[in-house]
């Protein structure tokens, strides 16, 4: 009984995905807007999605995530917000997907944090991409 | 982030800074602040600060309120969306009414920080 109850557990983990959400530049939204793509279309099996403002103001609902399950963290840029929230509150970082140094490889430019525009739209999907591969990694080393 | 009233408040705070420049308005990021990135800590105990809920669990004005903010105005979406009867699409695109609300709103804040 006892096997099975721990191999439930570990079939039942999910990754909580938190997005930086900075609201000071561009890749902030980037970030959220892959978050979004991660829950919404490529691993919504598998995946909860954090809110840092309901993080920081100590949802009960947000922080249970944090204890019970690690942490993807998709980043805007070199600051690493998300990755201090997640810290502060005790959780287990299992990656991090860096937006800003993707983008400099991919030489894609969001137009703006309202509208990303085509090539903005492009590098949320492949950074949504990376990041699901990195759900894949995480869950696949509770097993 | 879950919410689609939660992309409104965003998009708001975005319209402000971005459209009403003679506001002299200045978006505070959560997670920076919440980071201890930038001056956003001081700059929220020196300065009036209106802010927008989202949902009932109030994450803004909490988040104000652990940093000693001086909040002059607080808006809760919800009530808006009823009083201008716009509801926004979804989270990842709000749709037409959500920038509408998001608009409207806008307006609303400007007016509160012109009578200041």
């Amino acid at each position: 009984m006892r096997f099975m109850e721990s191999v439930m557990e570990v079939v039942e983990k999910k990754v909580a995905v938190m997005a930086c959400n900075g609201l000071d530049q561009i890749l902030g939204t980037v970030a959220r807007m892959a978050a979004y793509k991660v829950l919404d279309e490529l691993r919504t099996e598998s995946t909860v999605l954090l809110c840092p403002p309901a993080l920081i103001a100590e949802v009960e609902e947000d922080a249970e995530f944090v204890r019970e399950n690690p942490v993807l963290v998709i980043e805007g840029c070199k600051h690493e917000c998300g990755r201090k929230i997640v810290e502060k509150f005790d959780g287990e970082i299992g990656g991090i997907v860096r937006v800003d140094m993707h983008a400099k490889k991919s030489g894609l430019n969001p137009e703006s944090m309202r509208e990303l525009g085509s090539e903005g739209e492009r590098l949320a999907e492949l950074i949504a991409e990376m990041a699901a591969n990195e759900v894949d990694r995480i869950v696949g080393g509770a097993i | 982030m879950g919410k689609a009233l939660g992309s409104v408040t965003r998009e708001i705070g975005l319209v402000i800074a971005e459209e009403m420049r003679e506001l002299d308005a200045h978006l505070v990021c959560p997670s920076s602040l919440a980071a201890d990135i930038g001056d956003y800590g001081d700059a929220i105990k020196r300065t009036p600060t209106i802010v927008i809920d989202g949902c009932v669990e109030k994450c803004a004005t909490k988040i104000a309120a652990q940093n000693g903010a001086d909040v002059i105005e607080s808006i809760f979406l919800p009530k808006m969306v009823g009083k201008y009867r716009l509801k926004p699409m979804g989270r990842y695109d709000i749709g037409s009414e959500g920038r509408m609300l998001a608009r409207r709103v806008s307006e609303d804040v400007a007016t509160v920080i012109k009578k200041m």
